[in-house]
């Protein structure tokens, strides 16, 4: 059985801050890939969500290796969150799927693009561990 | 108690503070918002409130217009008001909760906007713009950073969304979220008991023109009914009296023309007759000169059965001429009567017209009736003779008539300035009050059915009235009629 | 070689970016980046990392060499990621530290721009760098969000 860390609430605001987060994946043949997201998605205390729209790298590699790597960012506090997940599996109705749905449908409906963004699934991550850094650290203080 | 420990107290305290304030503003609002059954009451309550106490500076209430399409009915801390803006369901952060059903809290618009944004300058680069709708104008701030709409539902129906925006790059929070959830339930069932009030009000005034409508259309529609009537009822009569007059007229055409006829054929034998009989009595006063010689009278001596025979024969001779000389007169009369040769308008002597109707209608008052004539001074009055001597017959036969035995009738005439007066007063029954305001009706009669059809006073009144002059009527029942004839001398 | 329009990004236009690497089983980390150069080869980038990011970093390159950066502008959203091969590390130097300034000050301004916070804020996201991590690029792959993502640019993609 897989340890899960217990995110705190105080999270959930940096979540949707609107701030890019990042999440990085590896291949099951050993490269990384590095990419920016507009968002991660708080389900509960042990789990986050990513949308998966379209069939991209990020959701290539998790299919083959679940592990990931995701950051957010806090710029008003100063902090960033350094979370270590691993992908559980991707759901399609629900709470999360319907409430990443209605987002995208609200921002695309308003753009023109209402046909071309389509959330296929919820991607529903286990939080292993997660770490909380200040932006600047002690010994690079200018 | 530590310092730690005093600041966590005094957090404690601020926070119940400021929760206890929070609770108060929302049952403040409840209660002023179900006070009032007036719409853009509620709607200043609830968007003032928000601004005031929450610091929720743009605020927009919509409501479902039709099952595709929301209306801003209020809002605040709008530059233009967005009022009257439309928002299609399933569009945009309010259209997608109104579809959805689902409270939405969105922050980071601005970003996640240029995102979207970003991707369609990339797709109308690679020539893809086909695939792309149209970026639909919305009601509400064009650089709303943070949006949380909440849809208005009532029993499952939803009849509106609650939107509140920020600029602010604090975006809204949770509790944020729970306290415009709060304010949207109380606002959903006020707005909508105003909303039924509102249309019941409506209702009622409808029904209330309605029946106002109703109303003064039956009585308009029962003066139009009278009114009609009215005119279908004068329509009659004159229908009636041009029948009677395109009939009494074609009669009297007939009339004069067999008049004439009559006239013509009679009078030559008439003539004949009357020329014999002089003849004869000339001849006759001749064998009476013979036979009255001294020298024959003693030869033949005195002969009674001869003088007889002359006695007799005068008497015939004198009978023969004035019945001859009646029938010229008759006939004369008949002529003058119809003045068939004047057909138009002329200078007519009323009093011949008088003498040739009296003469026509002799038979009638012979030994019964007296006639009494008390003529004017009259001057020639322009008419159409026939017509006027029509109006004589009938005022004179209506005379008649009245008087059951014996009476007589009285002819008055005289000049009244440009007009003439002719007056036929009689000493007959009379006409009961009740009727006098009808005898000049087509169709009235007194008479009964086998008598007369009732037109000849309505003609009578037609053809003076033609003449611009006028007829008047006194009468009192058991006392007799007088009929007044007006006539202007010159048309 | 990098080509051309996309070195000029990195020189001009970029203004954030972030790394990752994975270590032996195949976990990933992240690595924030305080700045980036390209050396003269136009091949081997140099990225700025602080100490603070350098958890996991050099024991897994040193186990499988393998690198990645994504360097993206903030408005535009314009996004390249570099794959490669580690080359080595070393301290930052004067032109390090010049590159650095440079862009945290372009990353503070953007920020500002596009989200409305303090630029103090935005400089305070990108520290100072401790260490220079060198790569080679091995591939470049368009990042930017659109019909073209994902797709690898250098070397260009097989028909």
């Amino acid at each position: 059985m897989m340890d899960k860390a217990m995110l705190p609430d105080e999270i959930k605001p940096v979540m949707e801050s609107g701030i890019p987060a990042i999440v990085v994946t590896c291949s099951a043949d050993g490269i990384p890939n590095a990419t920016i997201i507009s968002r991660v998605y708080y389900v509960d205390k042990t789990h986050i969500a990513l949308s998966f729209q379209f069939f991209n790298k990020t959701i290539r590699n998790v299919r083959e290796n679940p592990h990931a790597c995701v950051a957010v960012s806090d710029l008003a506090a100063n902090i960033k969150w350094i979370l270590d997940v691993q992908y559980d599996h991707s759901e399609t109705e629900g709470p999360i799927f319907d409430e990443m749905d209605m987002q995208i449908e609200a921002i695309a409906s308003a753009t023109g693009m209402a046909g071309i963004f389509r959330l296929r699934a919820a991607d529903i991550y286990c939080v292993k561990s997660f770490k909380k850094l200040s932006f600047t650290s002690a010994s690079s203080r200018e | 108690m530590t310092p730690e420990g005093v600041k966590d107290n005094d957090d404690l305290v601020e926070r119940l503070a400021q929760k206890s304030a929070e609770v108060n503003v929302l049952r403040r609002i409840a209660l002023d918002i179900n006070s009032t059954l007036d719409l853009d009451q509620i709607y200043d309550i609830v968007l003032r409130t928000m601004d005031k106490f929450f610091g929720f500076h743009h605020s927009i209430i919509l409501l479902l217009e039709h099952v595709d399409r929301l209306r801003v009915v209020a809002s605040h801390g709008y530059k233009d008001q967005a009022l009257g803006g439309t928002v299609a369901v399933g569009t945009g952060v309010i259209g997608t909760v109104a579809k959805r059903r689902r409270l939405m809290r969105v922050n980071n618009l601005r970003s996640q906007r240029a995102y979207f944004a970003t991707i369609r300058s990339q797709m109308e680069e690679a020539g893809r713009t086909g695939e792309l709708g149209q970026i639909v104008p919305l009601p509400g701030l064009a650089d709303a950073d943070s949006q949380i709409a909440i849809p208005l539902v009532i029993k499952d129906r939803l009849i509106g969304v609650f939107s509140v925006e920020s600029r602010e790059p604090k975006p809204f929070s949770e509790h944020d979220e729970t306290l415009i959830s709060i304010v949207a339930s109380q606002a959903a069932s006020a707005i909508q008991n105003a909303l039924l009030y509102r249309a019941a009000e409506e209702r009622r005034k409808e029904l209330a023109e309605a029946h106002e409508g109703l109303k003064q259309l039956n009585e308009t529609l029962e003066d139009r009914v009278r009114a009609r009537t009215k005119e279908l009822e004068q329509a009659n009569r004159d229908l009636r009296e041009t029948q009677a007059q395109l009939v009494q007229s074609s009669k009297m055409a007939s009339i004069g023309m067999l008049a004439a006829g009559v006239a013509h054929e009679i009078n030559t034998p008439i003539g004949a007759i009357h020329s014999n009989a002089d003849v004869e009595r000339r001849a006759v006063d001749v064998i009476r000169g013979i036979l009255q010689d001294p020298a024959l009278v003693k030869k033949l001596g005195h002969q009674p059965r001869l003088d007889r025979a002359f006695k007799i024969f005068e008497d015939v001779n004198r009978i023969t001429l004035e019945a001859t000389e009646r029938v010229t007169r008759i006939i004369q009369s008949l002529k003058s009567f119809a003045r068939l040769d004047q057909a138009e308008l002329e200078l007519v002597d009323l009093h011949e017209g008088l003498e040739s109707t009296l003469t026509l209608i002799d038979h009638l008052m012979k030994d019964r009736i007296k006639v009494i004539k008390n003529y004017g001074k009259l001057p020639k009055v322009q008419c159409y003779a026939s017509q006027i001597n029509q109006v004589f017959a009938n005022v004179l036969a209506n005379a008649v008539q009245a008087i059951e035995e014996t009476g007589s009738i009285t002819i008055t005439t005289y000049q009244d300035g440009s007009y003439v007066l002719i007056q036929v007063a009689d000493t007959g029954v009379g006409i009961r009050t009740e009727h006098l305001d009808r005898i000049f009706d087509p169709g009235f009669t007194t008479k009964g059915v086998r008598v007369g059809i009732g037109l000849g006073l309505s003609i009578t009144y037609r053809v003076i009235e033609n003449h611009h002059g006028s007829i008047h009527v006194q009468s009192e029942p058991g006392k007799g009629t007088i009929f007044t004839i007006r006539l202007p001398i010159a048309r | 070689m990098i080509p051309g329009k996309i070195l000029a990004f990195l020189e001009d236009e970029g203004t954030v970016a972030v790394s990752g690497t994975r270590e032996t089983n195949l976990i990933p980390h992240i690595h924030y980046v305080a700045g980036w150069e390209v050396e003269s080869d136009k091949r081997t980038i140099r990225c700025y990392i602080n100490q603070a990011d350098t958890d996991n970093l050099i024991s897994s390159l040193e186990d499988n060499r393998q690198f990645c950066l994504t360097v993206t502008q903030v408005g535009s959203h314009e996004t390249y990621q570099f794959k490669g091969d580690y080359v080595g590390s070393t301290e930052p130097n004067h032109d390090d530290l010049a590159a650095h300034q440079r862009i945290k000050t372009s990353f503070a301004k953007a920020v500002s721009q596009v989200f409305g916070f303090p630029e103090e804020m935005g400089l305070a996201y990108i520290p100072r760098p401790s260490l220079v991590v060198r790569f080679t690029v091995r591939e470049i792959f368009l990042q930017t969000p659109g019909p073209g993502a994902g797709h690898r640019l250098f070397p260009p993609e097989e028909k």
